[in-house]
């Protein structure tokens, strides 16, 4: 039975997806989780951080806070006036309020301090007061004039910004005390206020350390998102199906895969407005509490920093939402459903408690470690510490597994093992297919990639870490991982989904104009992948820094050790054919089985662009589109032909003319062929390279498409 | 309309083996005819109305509609029936209008026909009064009668009841005679399953007698007759099975202990 992968009829998704929704959103659990949770949780969390940060600083009696001041008769002047408040307050505060409940004032510490503003940054101070103009001035308020008192505190000091309001307050009320009795004796028609105090945050400049409560908050933004989620991916698969309302979905005349889709959409919608609900409760209740600047600086609440944590958070929601719905289509009922998803929250939590731990550093593994990098990467965010590099390969990762999950969902909703089979369990989804199949299915091709990923980068960064090593055995590591990851995995999955090799990875034999229009494109094509990323160095589209290019050629230099042959078998041979092997090959006869051509060409080509971004743990941004415009071209190529092989001979032929290129780049030079310091090709060899390309590209359009076979399943 | 032909299907089961679910069934059902399939709990009778439908497959064999392969053309195979499953239930937080248009959207009817439709249904069926109340608030015959009227929103040539009255009082198994009446008269073709050979009697023209997976025997209640030598169903049933009637044999001690009481 063929189902398309993507939904044939956008209006009957949309009208599945508004249906999931209505009754979702009709429910009074989905309300109770996405309304009220917050509204109830964040203002106690807001409590218990205060009194968290507090705890440290504050011991039984009175508060203290440490007022810092210039020696000597500015000092002196200040305390006189502050005193003057205190008494006033505590006054007014004897007249409004009963013995019994009353608070006791803190207790101001005065310290010395010739530099308030280092005073308050080294934290030996909680406020500075600094009067403007300087100097004491008793004498000028006396004669009405004006003075601005700077009350200086840090930004991250929780008593620092309480000393100061509470400051503020005293000497509001020594300015009314001093007012009132000039009214009394009428002896100055001054009504300026005496003092204006100003309190001014300083930022800390040294670098933020992460603390466990700055890791708890992204912890509890990912929990909540995941309860939001859970109750509604429950009811719109187990819960139908023991309602029996899926039986009229599944005896309707609508691809299976359209409404898993629109219940994904549902699901996902509801996991984005927790999200959303939650990140906004949050944010004003940080806000309004001050426990966002302390925790992460004025910047930390920014809008921006707002956009990209919830950005950041929908990304894991679209991720989460397709694994719970992959969870729980498995259940047959509510209750089971809610026994499989137990194990998946102590999983989840298990990571996220490790993200508590202060001090702990988004790279390496952590990078593509579902959930722990998501709350990781939202902490860097929100403390102003998040790296490019590592913000991309998270997205990706995450990206790349909700892709998978919704592959498994894919597979398990509705089929007749789950839907019917009262024995039936998990391992009958997972069994090998009876019968051959020509091509792998989506849901194992999304499988592979997403495995793929995480074990490159983490392959790949073991190779870089490795260290102590010559070129040459480098290369060969390299050459090693890339077997075992886009040769291994397409081979067992192909070998387990028993796919004929000769369809399943497109191993038919081309035709001999096919190779031929192949050989000129990959001799031609190089060039343009060389200036587009040129010109995307030039208009600022680059990550590449001096000291990369430096390496790369530091590397250039290195290779005129090795043998050239090796370094064509090994950078630009073996690549092109297990790279091909597995985008054009087992991937694009996939994903072609369910969808029309272009959009498979264009995904095979966005997924192998997104393989090519991170160079030797750097991110390397200008690579990304060249790289996905020659995989446009990689896969117009195998779907003309229906053979993989002319991809790969293009492919090679590309890496190989760029390889030799950079190893007789100096001799090449000498010889006059290329202009010294010039990164731009020579004229002659683009004009050269553009007719070759128009050539080749008419040559291969005029071809049929190829012969590619459907899926039998 | 319905034609099912030597289908066999499998199910496997724990330690390896398999069960046979439907073991060469095959049986046809005309335009305006009601054919009763028959079987007690587990016979298959709801596993040959999946095939029928295309939400199996069969292990081998085929089921069509109207000239459509189940397996190879599902789609066309549900455009081309409605379905009334008793272990079917309604969307609680929807109107009754919301679910049957949603239905009628289901099936590709466009708007304007789909909501003509639902007023002559519910007009036919006497539920116009509750269009617009929420499905959880229904009474068990309300939702009887939007269950029936879901199935037909779409105007379907073949109607497929699977156990329709299970769980019903007598008047609302009257509503369920009444409208298989109905949709025979429409011309409709309707396959029956029931576990309740009586009420089958009354309602359909044939039957199909399912044991184990297996069709028994099939015709009208005169061939059948005929061929058992049973008068009633319920002893063609038990015959064919090879059952014997444990009230003929063995009187439990209860009713034994009475008879010495009235001796």
């Amino acid at each position: 039975m063929r189902t398309p992968f993507l939904p044939p009829h956008v209006g009957l998704l949309r009208r599945l997806a508004r249906k999931e929704l209505s009754e979702i959103l009709r429910d009074r659990r989905t309300i109770l989780t996405l309304v009220l949770m917050p509204l109830l949780l964040y203002p106690l969390l807001a409590v218990a951080f205060r009194t968290f940060l507090l705890s440290g600083t504050t011991s039984p009696g009175p508060t203290i806070y440490r007022i810092g001041v210039h020696s000597g008769e500015e000092g002196e002047s200040i305390q006189r006036y502050l005193l003057m408040g205190q008494d006033a307050t505590e006054q007014r505060q004897a007249r409004t309020t009963n013995d019994s409940t009353q608070q006791p004032a803190p207790e101001l510490r005065w310290l010395d301090a010739e530099d308030l503003e280092n005073a308050v940054l080294g934290n030996l101070v909680d406020v500075g007061i600094q009067p403007r103009p300087p100097g004491p001035f008793d004498e000028r308020v006396r004669h009405g004039e004006v003075v601005d008192w700077e009350l200086l505190y840090r930004d991250d000091s929780f008593s620092g910004r309480d000393a100061a309001r509470y400051l503020e307050s005293v000497c509001l009320a020594a300015n009314t005390r001093l007012l009132t009795a000039r009214l009394y004796r009428r002896v100055s028609p001054e009504r300026e206020t005496p003092v204006r105090p100003r309190p001014i945050a300083l930022p800390n400049p040294q670098p933020r350390k992460s603390t466990l409560l700055s890791g708890l908050v992204p912890l509890i933004l990912i929990l909540m998102t995941i309860t939001g989620a859970v109750y509604p991916a429950i009811d719109v698969t187990a819960g139908e199906r023991e309602r029996g309302t899926l039986e009229i979905l599944v005896a309707a005349p609508v691809p299976r895969l359209s409404v898993l889709f629109a219940k994904y959409v549902a699901v996902f919608t509801v996991a984005m407005l927790t999200a959303l609900v939650n990140l906004g409760t949050m944010t004003a209740t940080l806000y309004l509490s001050g426990v966002g600047e302390v925790l992460f600086g004025a910047e930390g609440l920014s809008p921006l920093v707002f956009v990209q944590v919830l950005a950041l958070l929908l990304l894991f929601a679209a991720f989460f939402s397709a694994v719970l719905l992959a969870l729980t289509s498995f259940a047959r009922s509510f209750k089971e459903a809610q026994a499989y998803l137990v194990p998946l929250m102590l999983l989840a939590l298990m990571p996220g408690v490790l993200s508590l731990l202060p001090g702990l550093q988004l790279q390496g593994p952590l990078a593509i470690t579902p959930l722990l990098n998501i709350a990781l990467l939202t902490r860097d965010l929100l403390e102003g510490s998040a790296r490019p590099v590592i913000a991309i390969v998270v997205v990706a990762a995450t990206l790349l597994y909700a892709l998978a999950a919704l592959g498994v969902a894919a597979r398990v909703f509705g089929a007749e093992a789950v839907l019917y089979s009262q024995s039936g369990g998990w391992t009958d989804l997972f069994r090998r297919p009876p019968g051959e199949r020509t091509a792998a299915t989506p849901s194992s091709a999304l499988l592979c990639v997403a495995l793929l990923f995480p074990s490159s980068f983490v392959i790949h960064g073991l190779l870089v870490r490795l260290g102590d090593q010559s070129i040459g055995e480098a290369l060969v590591g390299m050459a090693l991982a890339n077997v075992l990851l886009f040769g291994g995995y397409p081979l067992v999955a192909v070998w387990w989904g028993r796919v004929r090799l000769s369809s399943g990875l497109r191993l038919t034999r081309p035709s001999v104009p096919a190779c031929l229009a192949a050989v000129l494109l990959g001799l031609c094509l190089w060039p343009w992948a060389h200036e587009i990323a040129l010109a995307l160095r030039n208009v600022g589209i680059a990550s590449l820094r001096g000291e990369h290019l430096d390496r790369v050629q530091g590397m250039l230099k290195q290779w005129e050790l090795l043998s050239p042959l090796f370094l064509l078998l090994v950078i630009a041979v073996l690549p092109a054919v297990l790279e091909e092997l597995f985008f054009r090959g087992y991937l694009f006869s996939a994903l072609l089985g369910v969808l029309r051509p272009w959009p498979t060409i264009l995904i095979a080509a966005a997924l192998f662009a997104l393989f090519h971004l991170i160079l030797a743990g750097v991110l390397a941004v200008e690579r990304f589109l060249p790289s996905l415009l020659l995989g446009i071209v990689l896969g117009w190529v195998c779907w003309k032909t229906g053979s993989l092989w002319p991809g790969m001979l293009l492919h090679a032929l590309n890496n190989g003319c760029v390889v030799l290129l950079g190893y007789y780049q100096s001799r090449l030079v000498e010889s006059g062929w290329l202009a010294s310091g010039q990164e731009h090709l020579p004229i002659t060899w683009l004009t050269i390279a553009a007719l070759g390309s128009v050539v080749g590209i008419l040559w291969m359009g005029r071809m049929g498409p190829g012969r590619y076979d459907k899926p039998t399943a | 309309m319905i034609r099912v032909e030597n289908v066999t299907r499998c199910f496997p089961i724990a330690g390896g083996t398999e069960v046979r679910a439907v073991d060469g069934v095959s049986f046809q059902v005309g335009a305006g005819e009601v054919f009763g399939l028959l079987g007690p709990n587990g016979a298959g009778k709801t596993t040959t109305l999946r095939i029928i439908l295309g939400m199996l497959r069969p292990n081998s064999g085929q089921a069509s509609i109207g000239g459509w392969c189940a397996a190879t053309s599902p789609d066309e195979v549900k455009r081309q029936v409605g379905l009334v499953s008793s272990s079917a239930a309604l969307y609680q937080h929807l109107s009754v209008r919301e679910m049957l248009l949603f239905c009628a959207d289901l099936y590709q009817v466009p708007p304007d026909a789909a909501r003509a439709e639902l007023q002559r249904l519910a007009g036919l069926l006497g539920f116009a009064e509750i269009l617009d109340r929420r499905c959880a608030t229904l009474s068990t015959g309300q939702r009887q009668r939007v269950h029936f009227a879901r199935a037909l929103i779409h105007r379907p040539p073949v109607l497929l009841l699977d156990e329709p009255t299970a769980g019903l009082d007598v008047l609302g198994s009257q509503v369920v005679a009444e409208f298989i009446a109905h949709v025979r008269s429409e011309g409709k073709a309707v396959l029956l399953t029931t576990h309740q050979l009586d009420e089958a009697e009354r309602l359909c023209d044939r039957f199909g007698l399912l044991h184990r997976g297996r069709l028994v025997s099939s015709g009208t209640l005169t061939e059948l007759r005929a061929a058992t030598g049973c008068q009633t169903l319920v002893e063609m049933f038990l015959k064919l099975a090879g059952t014997v009637p444990a009230l003929k044999t063995t009187t439990p001690k209860s009713l034994r202990m009475s008879e010495d009481i009235q001796s």
